[in-house]
């Protein structure tokens, strides 16, 4: 029992109640400007090694996305394309058909050779097109190659028409890989050969070879030949086809990981917001209710240590 | 019957007591606001009587003593509890500090830094060809470098600073105790006899004593001589009137240790701010050090072991190493490299300008036989190869026909180095150093960003060592954490040491501040006490006044009689 009520006593109880509430408010006017609940890992130990987890998290995915959203960006490409030697192709297998009738005359065979000769020149265009500096269809040699072979696809001429191709030595079939997830990878490109000639040059997948021959074959006017390139044609259009609805799957599945990751993305930043954000609302409320203890603590200690017996004698 | 002149002596004895006694009022009145300040009380005591008859008459009051009101044992809690206080107190604001160098959470602490590391090698998986993409890489490299770094740095800053504190609360200690020493001497002095209580020295040496409490565990003991004995831990600080100086001396690691400017001896401090000092430099940095350092080195062990495995853009036609070794000739397992060199074996493949293969070639390392004299000449042994050793006991190897070039990855095997030769000699690695002071990246990949190792082949899209690489953040490779599951459970441990601290702190102070209120429940000035006395000896002086004045008057009467 405290029998005695000294003016130390009065005046040091008085500033520790202003003190106490001073430094309250001041916690609370800094919970609402930062918006922040924890500054210092003291604040909240837990919650800010949380904090610290979510955070990386969130970055993680902002990155995924990132990861994602270039990935479908290449793959969308590598459908155009793709869809474009699927009407070269079908443009040529119309003419081959077309010749392959006993209808059509040696000249009129003669000026298809010539048309043949030049969607081949655009089809070799396109497997050798560039996204981003890259080859598309080079595999993992996006760059040049060695000399004298640049290009995925290079042209080996004999006089003065397109005698061959000469794929990228150092190979084009190499894959690249983009990573989507936690441990989980897509790759997002096709490779020329699965594309161009899934059985090595010269063999019956070769687009290529079957342009050429077809080719000298309309010069040639040999109609079996042009029959059978037909049937080639037929099978190389559904190796290309395949291809691109192969590139159209995986853009969906992309896609379909974006839309996960931005839910994921939207159910972290809001664990994370009640982790580290300040609830305005409460903070203001109990900012007030502070307030009002802060004025009573001011105006209760002006009143009491106003009050001594000096004042009457 | 005693004479009428001997009854006046009562009124003047009366007015002198009333006098004194509104003495002592009035110093308490005036260091009502001195927070040191005990409280005193003119004790009166009827005056000697004299034997008469028909018996004893009184001869008046007087002063007995003038007595301080106090209770010694609050005073002596509160120098234990102090103890407490100070140590909680000092530690609580040096784990502040270390928490604002950290800077965690946060947008540019280091696991921020350490996202955005492994977010710049998505962006060079991506495009492993471009320039720009290498560029970023090395840049964030570098940022979480100098972030390790700087860390560092402050936290041993912040070190030797304690150091500093220690040596300024020493002298802070000698200053108190000199004073203490000082009082116990005029204290001394006045005190001969034993009637008088030097009050107000006694007072200031209390106050002294206070002040000393919260700096270590103080030990004080007044002896018979009225002289206070004072001890921090086991030594001696003031004996009598005489003060025993303390020292600092630095050990050989730098820190300061106190001894006692008489034996020399260590003082040994088992609380108070002195402590903290003491167990914050000594375990507390130290501990976050260390934490760091091991991050940091598993960061480069981890990182490296991967890079170390993979081609950058464009393959080496020379490369040297980052480290070198103590000696040329002594074997690889002595030759003072920071990572050890196992049994084992690495692959030199050399190619022409066009990437084909001319050559593949495994080393292989036998760590307790061979030295870098031997490695050096089983590379030199390959043909299109020679390698050199620096003065410093760098190794370089450099293609012979200026078009070639080599890297480390065994073309057809896809063989990786097994002895850790490689990383331990720095040839093909990503990071440099060894820890978290030290850690930088690779003059190699600061010279050249191509060099940085993204693929598994010599194709220039292929991106499948950077994405092994990017794995490595999942991985628990740091003391069975990820790296920063690692870094963020470090900083909660940081943060649950000062939230313990702090709210012990609080605790500590409440405590104490119950005992300073009973403290001055006691010993504290009361103003309307002292107004009720000033009345009170005011009119016991007024009334002795009055006494003598009808006194005179009798007087009076009597010499008008004559």
């Amino acid at each position: 029992m405290l029998d005695r009520i000294t003016n130390p006593m009065l005046i040091n109880r008085n500033l520790l109640y202003i003190n106490e509430n001073t430094s309250k408010l001041q916690k609370i006017q800094e919970q609402i400007a930062s918006g922040k609940m924890i500054r210092v890992a003291s604040d909240d130990p837990i919650g800010s090694t949380k904090s610290m987890y979510l955070q990386s998290e969130l970055k993680k995915i902002t990155q995924y996305n990132k990861n994602l959203v270039d990935g479908i960006g290449y793959m969308e490409q590598t459908s155009s394309i793709l869809t474009q030697v699927e009407n070269i192709l079908l443009e040529i297998k119309e003419i081959a058909e077309s010749a392959s009738t006993e209808i059509t005359t040696s000249a009129e065979k003669k000026a298809l050779s010539f048309q043949v000769n030049q969607l081949l020149e655009e089809l070799i265009q396109f497997s050798n097109t560039k996204f981003g500096g890259k080859f598309i269809f080079g595999g993992t040699e996006t760059l040049s190659g060695a000399k004298p072979n640049p290009a995925p696809f290079n042209i080996r001429m004999s006089g003065n028409v397109i005698a061959g191709i000469i794929t990228n030595p150092a190979g084009i079939d190499g894959v690249m890989q983009r990573i989507v997830g936690d441990g989980k990878t897509i790759s997002v490109n096709i490779s020329g050969e699965d594309v161009f000639l899934p059985g090595g040059t010269g063999s019956a997948s070769d687009i290529f070879t079957t342009l050429i021959k077809l080719r000298d074959n309309l010069n040639a006017n040999d109609t079996p030949e042009i029959r059978l390139r037909v049937s080639e044609l037929d099978k190389q259009l559904n190796q290309v086809t395949s291809q691109n609805t192969l590139v159209g799957a995986k853009v969906n599945r992309m896609q379909l990981i974006q839309n996960q990751l931005d839910e994921l993305k939207l159910v972290q930043k809001e664990h994370l917001s009640s982790i580290e954000d300040t609830d305005i609302a409460e903070a203001i409320l109990k900012l007030n209710t502070q307030e009002i203890a802060f004025q009573a603590a001011l105006q209760t200690s002006s009143k009491i240590l106003r009050q001594s017996l000096l004042d009457y004698i | 019957m005693s004479s009428i002149f001997a009854i006046f002596d009562i009124g003047v004895r009366a007015m002198y007591a009333q006098q004194i006694a509104l003495q002592v009022t009035g110093q308490n009145i005036s260091n009502a606001n001195n927070e040191n300040y005990v409280r005193q009380r003119a004790e009166l005591k009827e005056a000697t009587p004299f034997n008469s008859v028909p018996g004893q008459l009184g001869s008046g009051v007087t002063i007995n003593q003038i007595i301080r009101i106090k209770d010694d044992f609050t005073d002596y809690q509160i120098q234990k509890e102090n103890q407490n206080f100070g140590y909680l107190q000092e530690k609580s604001n040096i784990l502040q500090q270390l928490e604002n160098i950290f800077n965690e959470p946060s947008e540019n602490g280091i696991n921020s830094v350490i996202s955005g590391f492994y977010d710049s090698l998505h962006d060079l998986a991506n495009y492993p060809e471009n320039f720009s993409s290498r560029v970023m890489v090395r840049e964030q490299g570098l940022t979480l470098c100098d972030s390790f770094n700087h860390t560092i740095d402050k936290i041993k800053e912040l070190k030797s600073n304690l150091n500093e504190s220690i040596a300024y609360k020493v002298s802070e200690i000698n200053s108190i105790t000199a004073d203490i020493a000082d009082l116990n001497n005029q204290i001394a002095r006045a005190e001969v006899g034993g009637i008088q209580n030097a009050n107000d020295l006694r007072n200031q040496r209390d106050a002294l004593v206070r002040a000393l409490s919260q700096m270590g565990d103080i030990f004080v003991q007044e002896g018979n001589d009225n002289l206070l004995y004072v001890q921090l831990g086991d030594t001696i600080l003031v004996s009598g009137v005489h003060q025993i100086q303390l020292k600092t001396q630095t050990d050989s690691q730098n820190n300061l240790r106190i001894v006692s400017g008489d034996s020399n001896k260590t003082v040994k401090i088992s609380n108070g701010s002195l402590k903290a000092l003491f167990d914050t430099r000594d375990d507390v940095l130290n501990k976050y050090i260390d934490d760091l350092d091991t991050l940091a080195r598993s960061i480069i062990t981890e990182l490296n072991k991967v890079h170390i495995g993979g081609i950058g853009l464009t393959m080496y036609q020379s490369a040297t190493a980052e480290n070198g070794a103590v000696a040329s000739t002594v074997p690889l397992a002595n030759a003072g490299y920071d990572f050890p060199v196992n049994g084992g074996s690495f692959t030199i493949s050399l190619y022409d300008s066009n990437r084909t293969l001319k050559s593949e070639t495994e080393i292989t390392i036998n760590p307790f036989a061979e030295s870098l004299t031997d490695i050096a000449a089983k590379i030199n042994a390959i043909s299109g190869l020679n390698a050199t050793i620096s003065s410093d006991n760098k190794l370089s190897i450099s293609v012979s026909n200026p078009t070639d070039q080599f890297s480390f990855l065994g073309d057809s095997t896809g063989a990786k180095d097994t002895s850790n030769f490689l990383m331990a000699a720095g040839l093909n690695t990503f990071f440099k150093g060894k820890d978290a002071s030290s850690i930088t990246l690779a003059d190699c990949i600061i010279n050249d960003v191509n060099k940085i190792a993204t693929a598994k082949s010599t194709a220039p899209g292929d991106n499948a060592n950077i994405i092994d690489m990017i794995a490595t953040r999942d991985k628990a490779f740091v003391n069975d954490a990820k790296p920063e599951e690692y870094f963020s459970s470090m900083i909660g441990d940081l943060g649950v040491e000062r939230q313990v601290t702090v709210k012990r702190g609080e605790t500590q102070q409440l405590i104490l501040r119950s005992l300073e209120e009973r403290f001055q429940a006691q010993s504290g000035v009361s103003f309307d006490e002292e107004a009720i006395n000033l009345i009170k000896y005011q009119r016991g002086y007024q009334a002795a006044a009055r006494f003598i004045q009808v006194m005179d008057g009798l007087i009076n009467s009597l010499i008008q009689l004559m």
